[in-house]
């Protein structure tokens, strides 16, 4: 089973990228946590229930482990990741060029929704997570996912309207 | 809007409305252009969200991630070798040289025995695999040996090439010469940014691409 297990988590790595992305807002550490999360899935495999979705388990260990160095770090200026969080979307040239004017904006928009908003629209609307899928991952209710999707999407509208 | 709200039609949107509720927002949906206009608008939302997250998708995966994956399941499965050796002492550990030394008091010795003898082996492959990629061309084999293993490694790269990723990427032969065998594996490496070669696959005789041929 092992050697199956390993394939799907290469596979999962530019997504569980991105998930780390959309967590800490840096690509510097985004690729600590994305680290830090493998070590730790893998050290733990054996508690990952076979038939259950492997990539919502990685995801709650990253999640968990980000909220645990978030309580544990200095809070850092929300303007400094949002601009970090910016200087990555550009690294990929062209296509991220295209997808940055037409989404500027929104791109924006994203990056300044509260933590919990973005991680859940993420799970929900771009990663197809049922609400319970994305409670699962993030340690709470359904009902909290409802509430943070529909405030994000709100949030969200007039950058959407803006960027035409 | 009447009747429903802004967190009824996200959920709406999601399929997430419980069924005796769906039927209802519909009817008040036909009546009421505000509320289906806030609901088209959570579609483009989630439209420009999908786009905004997928070019994330682009960049490429530090090569240390994989890396990360390859050898913890290398290390998961050295463990479970130095468990059944242990456990069915007799012809299955006999073929596994650094287990059996016979003295060691426990499972543990024997599991640090094992690493240290591999960690060594790697280290002088790492180097061969190194020097060999930097300096050799395609065909050409780099021998390396260390008194200390007792063995030989020698690496003859096969092929080069540009991956998706972008990465320099070079497929290679090792072969190892340890106690009077021989093992032969096939391994790819790709440039780091930093310039070392990092190996992202290693395959297993019985497990191994079929011969390519030398010459570019």
């Amino acid at each position: 089973m092992d050697p199956q297990i390993e394939k799907e988590i290469i596979a999962l790595l530019p997504r569980l990228r991105r998930f780390a992305l959309a967590l800490t807002r840096s690509a510097a550490a985004a690729d600590d946590l994305a680290q830090a999360t493998l070590e730790r899935a893998i050290a733990n495999l054996d508690k990952w229930e076979p038939g259950t979705r492997l990539d919502s388990w990685i995801y709650r260990i990253a999640h968990n482990l980000f909220r645990n160095d978030r309580r544990n770090e200095a809070v850092r200026s929300a303007k400094l990741e949002s601009v970090a969080y910016e200087a990555e979307r550009t690294l990929d040239g062209e296509r991220a060029a295209v997808a940055r004017m037409e989404y500027a904006s929104v791109t924006a928009a994203i990056a300044a929704l509260p933590g919990e908003q973005r991680e859940a629209l993420m799970l929900v609307a771009v990663e197809g997570m049922s609400y319970r899928e994305a409670a699962d991952v993030t340690g709470t209710s359904v009902a909290a996912v409802t509430s943070r999707i529909a405030r994000a999407r709100e949030a969200l509208r007039d950058a959407v309207k803006r960027s035409g | 809007m009447t009747g429903m709200t802004s967190e009824m039609l996200s959920s709406y949107h999601d399929r997430e409305l419980a069924p005796g509720a769906a039927a209802p927002l519909r009817e008040l949906l036909a009546e009421d252009a505000e509320a289906r206009r806030l609901l088209q608008d959570f579609e483009r939302v989630d439209e420009a969200v999908k786009a905004a997250f997928d070019a994330d998708l682009d960049v490429p995966v530090p090569l240390a991630l994989a890396r990360t994956v390859r050898s913890g399941f290398a290390a998961r499965r050295r463990r479970a070798v130095a468990r059944a050796a242990l456990r069915w002492a007799g012809p299955i550990a006999a073929s596994i040289a650094v287990v059996l030394l016979g003295h060691q008091a426990s499972m543990r010795e024997a599991e640090l025995a094992l690493e240290a003898r591999e960690a060594q082996i790697a280290a002088l492959a790492d180097r061969a695999v190194q020097d060999a990629l930097e300096s050799a061309l395609s065909g050409a084999r780099i021998a390396m040996s260390d008194p200390e293993v007792a063995g030989t490694v020698s690496v003859t790269p096969v092929r080069t090439y540009r991956s998706a990723s972008n990465h320099w990427c070079r497929e290679f032969v090792e072969e190892f010469l340890l106690d009077a065998r021989t093992v032969t594996r096939f391994g790819v490496a790709c440039r780091e940014k930093d310039g070392g070669w990092s190996r992202v696959e290693t395959k297993q005789p019985g497990n191994m691409p079929p011969p390519v041929s030398t010459t570019l």
